[in-house]
């Protein structure tokens, strides 16, 4: 934006990759041995975000167990409500994981992906380039594949977990030979068809955040190519390509508000499908 | 997209995140909304009970009402009567009396009657002879015409 121009002319592909580049940490000889340090950043700090602001409402609420719920505590208890509903009507057995587990997922994919309605050159730009230094710095850490198979593969661990542990090993591997051919013959057949379905699930898990995070990000700093390199807005169509981008900015924003939240209420519900499927015996 | 050691960071990150907030913040914010839920349903069981209570209270206020009522007209039949009783009884008494204080009146006046009488006899017997003297032209001597005078005095 304006921002950019003053500085020297920005090419459009110095301008996308800037925003696309992460401000990464190699610590090993192979390239796999890379920190993400900016997505790793804000997905902690969000974490923080989420704990904590539970944290306050629990202090509150224990304040003033008389009286009704106000500010963070009503924030906290809506939250939790809405999770707990939706846990109990897609469950058949109840579990003291599922319920904290979605809470935190929702929380955590909802806050990370917020950071997406900030202008895009605010953090990347103005606070880290202009203000820390930083060369490079994304701001929303669920366009990071990184984060999102990161919370996906969690998850798909603890559902793995927890269907050896409730259908024990026998149960787990009859599952896995018998399922959905219930023949010996076609035992071969199960188990490729079991290994693509549980990997096919943190893998869609994982790229669906990451696709549509992605996406929005990217017309975002397409939008904000329109008045790059344009300077201050002295002739008419400058000035027309500001408002242009003005006006986009906000159209495409307020739609974004729904992915965002979407997004985050999908992950949520998935999770708590696979965990409840894992939970039951009978298929 | 290039995957890295990032996704091994953010599963801990994560893993941290789920495991503090199943840990310390999920039963706590579980346990006020039952405790608070808990507490409403006992307010409106209160609630339920202390109208129920002021329904009760209600009729029986209505029956101690209808008894005093009742008990007060049965107050006020026997006063009623006991009024009459001694309005009766006095009438009775002053009737008595009244007879009473008419007889002693008329005994009184025969009484006074009496006495007037003999007084006036003792008196006629005296103008009698002195009437007599006049008349005579002398005197007649009481003692000698007392049986006379006597005779004639009992005659009035």
């Amino acid at each position: 934006m304006a921002a950019e121009a003053t500085q020297g002319p920005a090419t459009v592909t110095e301008y996308i990759q800037h925003h696309l580049t992460n401000w990464s940490w190699q610590f090993g000889q192979s390239s796999f041995w890379t920190l993400n340090l900016d997505s790793l950043f804000w997905s902690a700090l969000m974490g923080l975000l989420f704990l904590g602001s539970f944290a306050i409402a629990v202090r509150t609420s224990k304040r003033s167990i008389d009286s009704a719920p106000t500010g963070f505590q009503k924030y906290a208890e809506g939250v939790v409500t809405m999770v707990d509903n939706n846990v109990k009507d897609s469950m058949h057995v109840s579990s003291p994981l599922i319920a904290p587990l979605a809470i935190t997922i929702f929380c955590l994919v909802l806050f990370m992906n917020a950071v997406d309605l900030f202008p895009v050159d605010f953090w990347s730009t103005v606070v880290a380039e202009r203000g820390v230094g930083l060369e490079n710095f994304k701001s929303v850490a669920t366009t990071d594949p990184n984060i999102t198979f990161g919370m996906a593969i969690t998850v798909f661990l603890l559902v793995q977990y927890y269907s050896f542990k409730m259908k024990g090993a026998g149960g787990y591997g009859k599952e896995f030979l018998f399922h959905p051919f219930d023949h010996w013959a076609l035992a071969p057949f199960n188990i490729l068809l079991n290994l693509v379905e549980q990997i096919a699930r943190p893998v869609s898990l994982a790229l669906r955040l990451f696709g549509n995070m992605y996406a929005g990000e990217l017309v975002m700093i397409l939008i904000g190519l329109f008045a790059l390199s344009k300077g201050w807005p002295f002739s008419v169509g400058a000035a027309s390509l500001w408002v242009l981008q003005f006006v986009l900015g906000i159209l495409w924003g307020s739609f974004h508000v729904i992915i965002v939240l979407l997004q985050a209420f999908i992950f949520m519900m998935l999770t708590i499908v696979y965990l409840s499927m894992a939970h039951e015996h009978s298929h | 997209m290039n995957l890295n050691a990032t996704i091994l960071a953010q599963m801990l990150i994560f893993a941290l995140v789920i495991w503090v907030a199943m840990k310390f913040l999920w039963p706590e914010i579980t346990g006020s909304i039952q405790e608070r839920a808990k507490k409403i349903a006992e307010g409106l069981a209160a609630a339920e009970r202390g109208q129920k209570d002021l329904l009760a209270a209600e009729s029986r206020v209505e029956e101690l009402v209808k008894a005093a009522r009742e008990r007060a007209l049965a107050m006020e039949h026997q006063a009623q009567a006991r009024a009459n009783q001694i309005v009766e009884a006095a009438k009775q008494t002053a009737q008595t009396e009244a007879a009473r204080l008419l007889e002693m009146a008329h005994a009184q006046v025969a009484l006074e009657t009496q006495k007037a009488r003999d007084e006036l006899r003792g008196q006629v017997a005296a103008l009698a002879v002195s009437g007599a003297e006049q008349i005579i032209g002398r005197e007649i001597d009481p003692r000698t015409h007392a049986q006379l005078l006597d005779k004639l005095a009992a005659g009035i």
